[in-house]
């Protein structure tokens, strides 16, 4: 379907990938991997024809259909969103324009016949191409479409502005899914998806005779769509015939048997060199010498790829705020006729770690935007702590960021008073090294830009940060790292996430918001989700006194309900733990017993009594050792379900 | 799921695996048909072309030299004297104004309307009723012309509309079972030979990939791959 021949394109003088030639056929599915700006969004943007190759040659077959999602977002206004969808797909606009006009000619009275004939004919050719693409049947496959990926019905004829991030993403893929292109190029589909919602595209696209390439950092959804893999490996592309898991699997081995190529390698190299310093100006080695000489300028490189290298990222102390670094006081906001916040009023404390959660669309952003104090209240107060330093993370990172600058300036204004060095070993902890942090942000690809954001954030010391999706283009290994440092962050924390997994060890409180209700729960993400269907909720009804009366009285149960629990589900390991220890104990004790005993001269002198005792001491020490080896995975585990609560 | 005795007295008589001549289909389906109304006799090919290519589009129209053994209702839009024509050439309704406004109220209670060119400025704006329903009139098919006489004898004839579907596949009903044989045999013969010639110059390996015949409630015979050459002969 695409030939690709002798492909090369370079960022700021460094070759991201030179010399492709691969072939992409019909059914294909390939999931696209490499490393963090490796060049996968770039290779699509190329295959989509957004960017063009710098050399090389791409082969496309006549009429194909290309869709592409990118990672970021490319905002369309003013639209419905059901016209938006239907309009996108320009085909059908053509053949309502082109008919129109046909049957408008038709209408003039003072036509020739024959000119009359080939209008005629041309509207049998409409109506063929109608036929082909199942004109009639459009608009139940959109609203089909739409309805898979979670739209209501009623948001159908909304303006499309008025759709949160999210949503946005969604009208995207609904485009690519409904346009019936022969080439789907998918850029971090499922950064926006619910599972539920997932779980219909990965249907959908199972069911799509398409072929397919995605980029994406979900494991479970590349394993189930993709069954062919396509690493862009040290500047080239490989392809490995299986899925995704396979081809880990496939790519540990590989790395281990590399590895040690390079080390024979160099030992023979080394062995080569000695031998070449030793004999260089011995005239009867003289032959030999040139000889390795030769096989030392043929032998071949091997280039090892860079471990997938971590970002190493800490908070720092952030100054001190005020008891309650915000207050709302009956706060409202609305955009245009939606109310998306209506009579808000709560405290944040100190130390707060909240999540926000709630459907798609139920205001979660518009509420950070307004704790940050990026958005002001159409009506109602919000009143900030003393010493209170916000910083606000956004979903849309690489909207803030400005392109033109490099990274370099681009972290140096959050924070002027720190020296080029300290700036270049901040950026170097977050893997911006040497001329890397020249580069453009525009070059940059969306989780480098993440990363940049994530340093900026990093560098304004704040003490209450605002985070609004913070993972959406960060790999797995990034993920757990940021989210350490916010485990150990000491100031006071807002984070809007869909990822469970990740704020679940975060947070201490969290925000339901859900029909324009403001739900508190005094726990992390699981107590939520037990806690949901209890009627136990406070719900947000404007009086804070008994609010936070009730809030302290709640915490105190909580605690003591997590004590329990944490009691009963250690006891069992404990009480293990401490017969294992009793046994030891013995076993040591027998063990120093024996150890003096065949010290003893009677015994050692008794070559039968030295055996049996011999014997003995080599079973008690091999049974002190399997328990300590118990002991210790017991220990191991009771941290593990410690670490729970 | 339940074996009727009808489904297992077909499994007794019938090879699905065996590719049959088109003579041994049409007699094995004749005599295997135990129902209580007059089968239809359907056609189905699947052809070596991609239909999502526009030059690869198979599609045309056949009159059946018997027929196909089902009562057509023919619309024909005309003005005037054309009108009256059509209906002494057999048309179920004639007319203009009468007919484009009951159609824009919901009426398609017809097979298939003829329009003439003069008509079709009112008739193309019709296409939110007509098209969905295929009945859209269209010069490729026949179904646009001054000559509405002819189209309608041709209609009522037995004259078919077919075209490939998205898999690559025609499906066409080519007669009753009440025909003789030999009628079934010459519908069927003729029907293959429009397909053999429309073949369109872009398709390319095995033109017609396979062949089956069969009736409304009857088992599905394959038919061998010689027949279509013999056909064109």
């Amino acid at each position: 379907m695409i030939d690709i021949n002798n492909l090369s394109i370079q960022f700021t003088g460094e070759n991201l990938f030179e010399n492709v030639n691969l072939r992409i056929n019909k059914n294909d599915r390939i999931a696209l991997v490499g490393s963090n700006g490796s060049g996968k969004s770039t290779f699509l943007k190329i295959l989509a024809g957004i960017l063009p190759p710098e050399t090389g040659i791409i082969v496309k077959q006549k009429g194909i259909k290309i869709g592409f999602l990118p990672q970021e977002l490319i905002a369309i206004k003013g639209k419905s969103l059901f016209n938006e969808i239907k309009s996108s797909l320009n085909i059908i606009d053509d053949i309502i324009t082109e008919e129109k006009k046909l049957i408008k000619e038709l209408e003039n009275e003072n036509l020739y016949s024959e000119e009359k004939e080939k209008i005629v004919h041309e509207l049998g050719e409409i109506t063929h191409k109608k036929e082909k693409i199942d004109f009639y049947s459009i608009d139940s496959k959109i609203e089909k479409t739409l309805t898979g990926l979670g739209f209501d019905e009623k948001d159908f004829f909304k303006i499309i502005d008025e759709f949160s991030g999210g949503w946005q993403m969604r009208i995207q893929l609904a485009k690519i899914l409904l346009q019936e292109n022969d080439l789907i190029l998918l850029d971090e589909p499922t950064n926006h998806l619910d599972i539920d919602t997932l779980q219909w595209v990965i249907e959908f696209l199972k069911n799509s005779k398409a072929a397919l390439i995605v980029v994406s950092h979900d494991r479970y959804f590349i394993d189930q769509v993709t069954n062919k893999t396509l690493e862009i490996y040290n500047r080239n592309f490989r392809f490995y015939n299986g899925s995704y898991s396979e081809y880990l699997n496939y790519k540990k081995d590989r790395d281990e048997a590399l590895k040690k190529l390079a080390k024979d390698r160099e030992k023979k190299i080394k062995q080569t060199q000695e031998f070449i310093e030793r004999f260089r100006y011995k005239a009867t080695k003289s032959k030999q010498v040139q000889s390795r000489i030769k096989q030392f300028k043929k032998m071949d490189e091997i280039v090892i790829e860079e471990e997938e290298k971590e970002i190493n990222l800490r908070f720092p102390e952030p100054g001190r705020s005020g008891a309650v670094p915000v207050e709302f006081r009956n706060v409202y906001k609305f955009f245009g006729e939606n109310k998306v916040i209506t009579n808000l009023s709560f405290q944040i404390e100190r130390g707060d770690k909240i999540a926000v959660i709630g459907p798609n669309g139920a205001g979660k952003t518009t509420l950070s935007k307004l704790i940050a104090g990026k958005l002001l209240p159409d009506s109602g107060e919000i009143t900030y702590g003393q010493n209170v330093f916000t910083s606000y993370y956004s979903q849309e990172v690489a909207e803030e960021l400005d392109t033109e600058q490099d990274i370099l300036d681009s972290v140096s204004e959050m924070n002027e008073e720190l020296t080029i060095g300290h700036l270049r070993s901040i950026l170097g902890s977050f893997l911006f090294r040497n001329d890397d942090v020249f580069k453009k942000v525009k070059v940059l690809s969306g989780g480098e830009k993440s990363r940049v954001a994530l340093a900026r954030l990093l560098l304004t010391r704040a003490n209450l940060i605002v985070m609004d999706e913070p993972t959406n283009h960060l790999d797995y290994s990034s993920k757990v790292i940021l989210q350490k440092a916010l485990v150990d962050f000491a100031g006071t924390l807002v984070i809007i996430s869909h990822d469970i997994d990740f704020v679940n060890p975060i947070v201490n409180k969290i925000f339901e918001l859900r029909k324009n209700e403001l739900n508190i729960y005094n726990g992390n993400v699981e107590y939520y989700l037990s806690k949901k269907n209890d009627d136990s909720v406070q719900s947000n009804d404007g009086t804070l006194k008994e609010a936070k009366k009730e809030t302290k009285k709640d915490q105190k149960r909580i605690e003591a309900e997590l004590r329990q629990k944490k009691y009963n589900a250690t006891k069992g390991i404990k009480e293990k733990i401490h017969e294992v220890e009793k046994e030891i104990e013995k076993l040591e004790s027998k063990k120093i017993q024996l150890e003096q005993e065949l010290a003893d001269p009677d015994v050692f002198s008794n070559p039968i009594l030295a055996k049996e005792k011999n014997i003995s001491y080599n079973e008690t020490k091999d049974k002190l050792e399997k328990l300590i080896n118990e002991w210790a995975e017991l220990n191991h585990e009771l941290e593990k379900i410690e670490r729970l609560f | 799921m339940k074996v009727t005795k009808r489904t297992k007295s077909i499994i007794k008589n019938v090879d699905v695996q065996k590719e049959y001549t088109l003579e041994e289909a049409v007699k094995t389906l004749k005599e295997t048909s135990k129902v209580k109304f007059t089968e239809s006799l359907d056609c189905a090919v699947r052809l070596g072309v991609d239909p999502r290519h526009a030059d690869q589009m198979v599609r045309g129209t056949v009159s059946l030299p018997h027929g196909t053994g089902k009562k057509v209702s023919v619309l024909v839009i005309a003005k005037g004297s054309l009108a009256e024509e059509a209906l002494k050439a057999g048309a179920d309704y004639a007319g203009f104004e009468e007919y484009i406004e009951k159609i824009k109220n919901g009426w398609t209670d017809v097979d298939v309307i003829v329009a003439t060119p003069d008509t079709m400025g009112e008739v193309g704006k019709l296409g939110r009723v007509l098209g969905p329903k295929g009945l859209m009139p269209n010069p490729k098919s026949g179904t646009v012309t001054n000559d509405v006489a002819k189209a309608v004898k041709e209609v009522k004839a037995g004259k078919i509309e077919f075209r490939v579907d998205k898999t690559g596949i025609i499906h066409a009903s080519l007669g009753k079972l009440s025909f003789s044989a030999e009628q079934l045999i010459e519908n069927t013969r003729t029907f293959l030979q429009t397909i053999v010639k429309l073949k369109p110059s872009s398709a390319k390996g095995q033109y017609i990939k396979s062949l089956y015949l069969t009736t409304t409630m009857g088992p599905g015979l394959k038919i061998t791959k010689e027949e279509p050459s013999i056909s064109l002969k």
